[in-house]
């Protein structure tokens, strides 16, 4: 069985992550739930670099090595992240993205 | 002399600049108006030394060709003129140093073209004939090239040899060496994508160049120098070029190939006269202004250096440079000292003329990447003319046209000029209809008639996206257009009842007997066009200082509230009938001269349909009609309101303003000799220009 | 990056290791102007640490000396290399060392205009520099990026201090509506473009950019690599604030703090469009007239984001939102520029023009933006009717607006026509008629919104009395400030020569 697990089962998997994350930005109106939409999107991206430099023919752990940066990354950016919606929370009470659109006009 | 023309451009800029750091209004003003009277005074010894004969121009350009001829150097001339001639066997381009078939002189070169065939000639040019056609003008236009000049180079070189200065003989010799090489050498498609692909280098384009950079800094610099002269000469060899005075030609973007390059010649003379003078009189006509005057006479003495530019520029990126440096002045003398509606007027004036602008900037732009080599240079374009394609002719005069049809204005492009006219203060309407309108005339004239002979003369139209053919021809068109001008501007200024709106449309019915000369192509109906242009900016001036003067006693322009002014003013009465005679056409005045040779040439014609003209004598009544009427009403009869007795007659500045105007009214029309000497010449040039298709 | 041997015990391992070790010891002496941004950040935190909060305004000093200290290096040091670095991670070519000096006179500005901004008045502003000056790092390493990791880091480091500093002033309900908005939409923008990256590199099997750049070559027409690379570009298009990635940009640019605002609108577009420029280059160039597929997309996406800013711009009230969308517009006409990558012209590739409308377009968008911020010091109002009659309160102020103004339009002798005259020429030299004509018409219809901001000015009345007090705006420094910059607008549009000869001899190297 293991050696049927080949590059395409990864890239599916990754493709399907990115796929269920652009869905969370997408229609979750909670910060929160976008946030966890990136993280996805970001983990099927390092998910690809792994899985393309596992099955390289060229013997590089280019792939392995840009995960390693997507994964600091994106953790980095979670920081952020939630630091800012912290402080819309303080300052709009809510969490829902569509709570802020005072500057529409 | 060739510096004043400088002054002339820059003159007004200066002033202005010295006027922002004036202590007080009047003494801005007083800046302003000196400034501007100096800068008219500067204008007199110019047309004074104007002569269609003498020109300057190919001394400036041997000035500079030498400069140029001195950066090449033995070889390279050989192998350039090789390069140039295997081209021209047929042979693989980029033949270095082999040197048979060396063509040295000229004549060599002709029999050569003479004894090819076109398709062995330019086995892959659909146009041959053309290119051939072509070629021959240009060896011809080179063979008129001082052929002593080798000899005069040599003999200075002997001289200076005699008395000791070695290295200048040594110079000299070098020099005379160079003309006769390169004698003969014109570039071809074939030779240019070899020498250039553009005027600049860098490390990335043509692998030919050597391996040192001091050695490739070297070879840049010789190409350049070979393709500068070959640009010179071309522009040189123009017929036009002979007409051309006061030549200053200095690099300005060294980059793109843009100079500082400035001449008058019969067409721009009279204008430029116009300009000058009007900006002065405006000036001191708009003394009672009392809404920051600083502001107004400054952006006045900025329009005047746009003005002047633009018919002074002959470099395509100077000449556009100046055509938009108009546009921000006029935005904001309309929106700040304007009427009621005067900021729907300034922002529709802007965005109708930047729009035919943006048009114009891309035509430039595909003419500059067609040329070669890649030019702004007005008389190198117009030289190679002839050689665009017609489908490429057809869409840079498009898009010319409606630019410059934008400006001056045609029908269906004349929406912004009522309200423009009507929401403005009164100098500037002056301004407006005596010269800005004209930058659309001298377009025509400059740049779409000659720059696409074919395309103007063409006698079928097929729209590019439908592939419709209409039923009519360009000149035919244009000769139309030119009439609908005249027929519905004349309508619709009777039907006016505001007076300044009334002389807007007279002011379009009036360019539109311009458009018809242009449609005509005759030497009578060029002259008489270029001409109207002189003297419409003259008497719309006139009719507008005359507006202006009663609008500021009655502060209403209503016609039909008006009445008997002429016993309340006579002075201001006799003015302005001058004026008004001048517009209607009456022999005498100036405008006459220019509508009957018009006529004249329309008549004449063999191209344009002799129905229009015999309908545009109908825009000579209607025009009569409103200008005898308005006069009824507004100088005649009983006096309107009675507040109209305590109306004072002109005051200084008014007289000022409008005096010269009537005395040039008076000459013209007498002594038309006067101007018409000026723009003949150039005027034929132009004519031969802008027939030059491929057949003829 | 690293080359790999077989196995643990192989000679060559070593033979690797000391090369690579060899590279970067020699690139580390070139490194030397972001070793010195590096440090003035760390500077930067420890002295703010040690600060009272009242003076830790006087650290812009320190940011600034940085700046200066990085540009004398640049220029002394880098101005004539042509070599990748770090065996192959960043690349030094004349391109990116102009890039650079770019970014840092537009951080200079910024650094100078968020010293005398209202609302920074009573903060810490120690670690707002050190913020910023990580932020210009990642533009640093955008501009010189030669492999996908380095479009990665250089990308998020921009962007995650960015997303800090627009939500600065933390109370302020707009500045933390517009953060929110900026890091959702910003992170999804550059997760999507390290998907596509992620996809590249697998068809390649190399993150090196030449690699890349030899598999799109041979393969322009592969449905995959397009996909891919339409994925990368989101992330582009994000940080350039090209249509359809543009959403962002109008309440982002309003609700952050004016510097800021002036720095996304400067700083970051010209890293984007570097990157943007190194990615096409490598993808397009040498590959002629194959490449037309990858052309006419980005003809298109210049049409629509050109059109869609304009538009946009003709009813907006608010001056930073104006300039939001004059922004996105202008980022349309630089997109427009782009078609001409890869030209064979020598002056006007399209990296070059691009290259020289960036320098233009800094200096009329930060003098606009200090005009903004001088206006809103003074009254405390970023609407159009706080500049209402300011022709009459600081005549000045005005005078300079509308020079920025005429320059944004595009008309001569402003540095924002010779820009865009040499935009219109590359997309007419590289055969886009259609697109210079678009290009034409928007310019006529953005006239309509930057004369009604010099209408208000002259034409309307104040909104106060001129017998007030307040009538008089002194905006005293920034006066000045904004005349140095009408100085460059008008110098870099008059002696075009200035600036159009360096840009000649950019070239983009990719090692």
């Amino acid at each position: 069985m293991p050696e049927d697990i080949g590059l395409a089962h990864y890239l599916i998997v990754s493709a399907l992550i990115f796929g269920i994350g652009s869905a969370a930005i997408i229609v979750r109106r909670n910060a929160i739930a976008v946030l966890m939409g990136i993280e996805l999107i970001l983990n099927a991206a390092a998910l690809n670099f792994v899985a393309f430099s596992r099955y390289s023919t060229y013997g590089k752990l280019d792939g392995h090595i840009v995960a390693l940066f997507v994964i600091v990354i994106a953790a980095a950016e979670a920081a952020v992240a939630l630091a800012i919606v912290l402080n819309f929370f303080n300052n709009f009470s809510s969490v829902n993205v569509d709570d802020g659109s005072e500057l529409r006009q | 002399m060739d510096f004043l023309l400088s002054f002339l451009i820059f003159g007004p800029l200066l002033f202005a600049a010295i006027a922002l750091f004036a202590r007080n209004d009047a003494s801005a003003k007083g800046i302003c108006t000196v400034g501007s009277l100096l800068v008219f005074l500067a204008t007199i010894p110019l047309a004074w030394n104007y002569s269609s004969e003498e020109s300057t121009l190919r001394g400036t350009f041997w000035a500079q060709e030498d400069a140029l001829l001195d950066r090449l150097d033995d070889a390279a001339a050989r192998r350039y003129v090789d390069l140039a001639a295997g081209i021209l066997h047929g042979r693989s381009s980029g033949a270095e140093g082999d040197p048979g078939g060396r063509w040295n002189t000229a004549e060599d070169v002709r029999s050569l073209v003479k004894e090819r065939s076109a398709i062995e000639l330019f086995p892959d040019s659909a146009d041959a004939e053309a290119r051939r056609n072509a070629l021959l003008a240009t060896i011809a236009a080179i063979e008129e090239d001082d052929p002593d000049r080798a000899a005069t180079a040599r003999a200075k070189a002997d001289v200076a040899a005699e008395s000791g200065d070695q290295a200048k003989a040594e110079r000299l010799r070098h020099r005379a060496e160079m003309v006769l090489r390169t004698s003969g050498v014109w570039l071809d498609e074939g030779a240019e994508a070899i020498l250039i692909s553009d005027r600049t280098y860098n490390d990335q384009s043509l692998s030919s160049l050597p391996a040192t950079p001091a050695a490739r800094q070297a070879e840049i610099s010789r190409r350049q120098a070979f393709v500068e002269i070959c640009e010179l000469r071309k522009a040189a060899s123009l017929d036009l070029a002979k007409r051309l005075k006061f030549v200053t030609r200095v690099p300005w973007i060294k980059t793109f190939g843009v100079y500082y390059f400035v001449g008058i010649d019969g067409l721009s003379l009279p204008l430029i006269f116009l300009s000058t003078l009007l900006v002065f009189l405006c000036l001191v006509y708009s003394w009672h202004i009392e809404k920051a005057p600083k502001g107004y006479y400054i952006l006045f003495l900025v329009l005047e250096t746009g003005l002047v530019g633009v018919f002074c520029a002959l470099d395509m990126f100077l000449f556009y440079v100046f055509w938009e440096v108009v546009l921000l002045p006029g935005y904001f003398l309309i929106g700040i000292w304007g009427g009621p509606r005067r900021t729907y007027a300034a922002i529709k004036f802007f965005i109708y003329t930047l729009a035919g602008s943006v048009l114009m900037l891309l035509a430039m732009l595909a003419l500059y990447f067609n040329a070669t080599p890649t030019s702004f240079n007005m008389l190198a374009l117009l030289h190679d003319a002839p050689t665009m394609s017609l489908a490429f002719q057809g869409w840079v005069f498009a898009a010319l046209f409606i630019a410059f049809a934008i400006k001056v204005p045609v029908f269906p492009f004349h929406t912004w000029l009522p309200d423009a006219h009507v929401q403005a203060p009164t100098a500037f309407s002056v301004m407006l209809a005596g010269v800005m309108l004209k930058m659309g005339g001298y377009g025509f004239f400059r740049l779409a008639y000659p720059l696409c002979p074919d395309a103007a003369l063409s006698d079928s139209i097929t729209l590019p996206l439908f592939d419709w053919v209409l039923p009519f021809g360009v000149p035919a068109l244009v000769g139309g257009l030119g009439l609908i001008n005249i027929i519905y501007g004349a309508l619709v200024a009777m039907a006016q009842t505001d007076f300044k709106s009334l002389v807007a449309y007279s002011s379009v019915s009036h360019m539109g007997f311009i458009l018809l000369g242009l449609a005509s192509y005759t030497h009578a109906a060029f002259e008489g066009a270029a001409l109207q242009m002189f003297n419409h900016g003259v008497s719309s001036a006139m009719m507008f200082f005359v507006v202006g003067v009663i609008y500021d006693r009655a502060h209403h322009r209503d016609l039909n509230a008006f009445g008997g002014i002429g016993l309340q003013m006579p002075w201001y009465t006799g003015v302005a009938m001058i004026a008004f005679f001048s517009s209607l056409g009456l022999p005498g005045l100036n405008g006459f001269i220019g509508e009957v040779l018009i006529f004249l040439g329309a008549f004449q014609s063999s191209i344009l349909p002799k129905w229009m003209v015999f309908t545009a004598v109908l825009g000579l009544l209607f025009g009569s009609a409103y200008i005898l009427w308005t006069i009824r009403r507004v100088f005649l009869g009983e006096l309107g309101n009675d507040k109209y007795r305590s109306f004072s007659d002109l005051e200084a500045r008014e007289t000022i303003a409008l005096v010269p105007l009537a005395i040039m009214c008076i000459v013209i029309g007498v002594y038309p000799k006067v101007i018409i000497d000026v723009m003949d010449a150039t005027m034929v040039s132009i004519l031969e220009m802008s027939s030059k298709t491929f057949g003829g | 990056m690293i080359p790999l041997a077989e196995s643990a015990t192989d000679p060559s391992l070593a033979h690797a290791f000391e090369r690579s070790l060899e590279g970067i010891r020699e690139s580390v002496a070139l490194f030397l102007p972001e070793a010195v941004l590096t440090g003035a950040i760390c500077l930067l935190i420890v002295l703010d640490l040690l600060m009272p909060k009242r003076q830790s305004r006087f650290l812009m000093f320190v940011a600034l000396a940085a700046v200066v200290g990085a540009g004398a290096l640049i220029f002394f040091m880098r101005s004539t290399i042509n070599q990748p670095l770090f065996n192959g991670l960043i690349v030094i070519d004349t391109f990116a060392s102009f890039l650079h000096i770019v970014l840092l006179l537009g951080a200079a500005i910024v650094i100078a205009l968020s010293y005398v901004y209202r609302d920074f008045e009573n903060r810490r502003m120690g670690e707002y520099y050190a913020i910023m000056l990580a932020s210009l790092l990642g533009m640093f390493l955008m501009a010189s990026a030669n492999d996908l990791l380095m479009f990665v880091i250089g990308v998020e480091l921009v962007s995650i201090p960015s997303y800090i500093l627009v939500v600065y002033t933390k109370e302020d309900r707009a500045a933390t509506e517009a953060g929110l908005k900026y890091v959702l939409y910003g992170s999804f923008a550059s997760g999507v473009m390290i998907y596509g990256l992620s996809l590249l590199y697998g068809l390649t099997g190399s993150t090196n950019l030449a690699d890349v750049s030899r598999f799109i070559v041979g393969n322009l027409d592969s449905f995959t690599v397009a996909v891919a690379s339409l994925m990368a570009f989101a992330g582009f298009a994000f940080k350039i604030s090209a249509v359809p990635f543009h959403w962002w940009a109008p309440d982002v640019y309003q609700g952050a703090p004016t510097p800021i605002t002036a720095f996304l609108a400067v700083a970051s577009k010209a890293a984007g469009f570097a990157l943007l420029i190194r990615f096409l280059d490598a993808a397009v160039a040498g590959a002629g007239e194959s490449a037309f597929h990858w052309l006419n997309a980005i003809a298109v996406f210049a049409a629509l984001t050109m059109t869609v800013g304009n538009l946009a711009a003709l009813w907006q009230e608010n001056m930073k939102r104006l300039l939001a969308y004059s922004s996105i517009a202008h980022a349309g006409y630089m997109l427009m520029g782009l078609v001409a990558i890869g030209s064979s012209s020598a002056a006007m590739g399209g990296h070059q023009v691009v290259a020289f409308y960036l320098v233009a377009y800094l200096f009329m968008t930060l003098g606009a933006f200090v005009c903004v911020v001088a206006v809103y010091n003074l009254t405390g109002v970023e609407s159009m009717s706080g500049y209402r009659g300011l022709g009459r309160r600081s005549p000045m102020l005005a005078f300079s607006m509308t020079i920025f103004l005429v320059s944004l339009i595009g008309l001569p002798p402003t540095a924002g026509f010779a820009g865009k005259f040499q935009l219109f020429a590359a997309a007419i030299n590289s055969g886009y008629l259609w697109l210079a004509v678009i290009g034409g018409i928007n310019t006529a219809i953005s006239c309509y919104y930057y004369l009604r901001v010099m209408k208000v000015m002259y034409l309307d009345e104040p909104a106060v009395e001129p017998s007030s007090p307040a009538f008089v705006l002194d905006a005293q420094g920034l006066r000045w400030f904004a005349g140095v910059l009408v100085a460059a607008v008008l110098l870099v549009g008059i002696m075009v020569d200035l600036v159009a000869r360096v840009t000649q001899h950019l070239i983009i190297v990719t090692g």
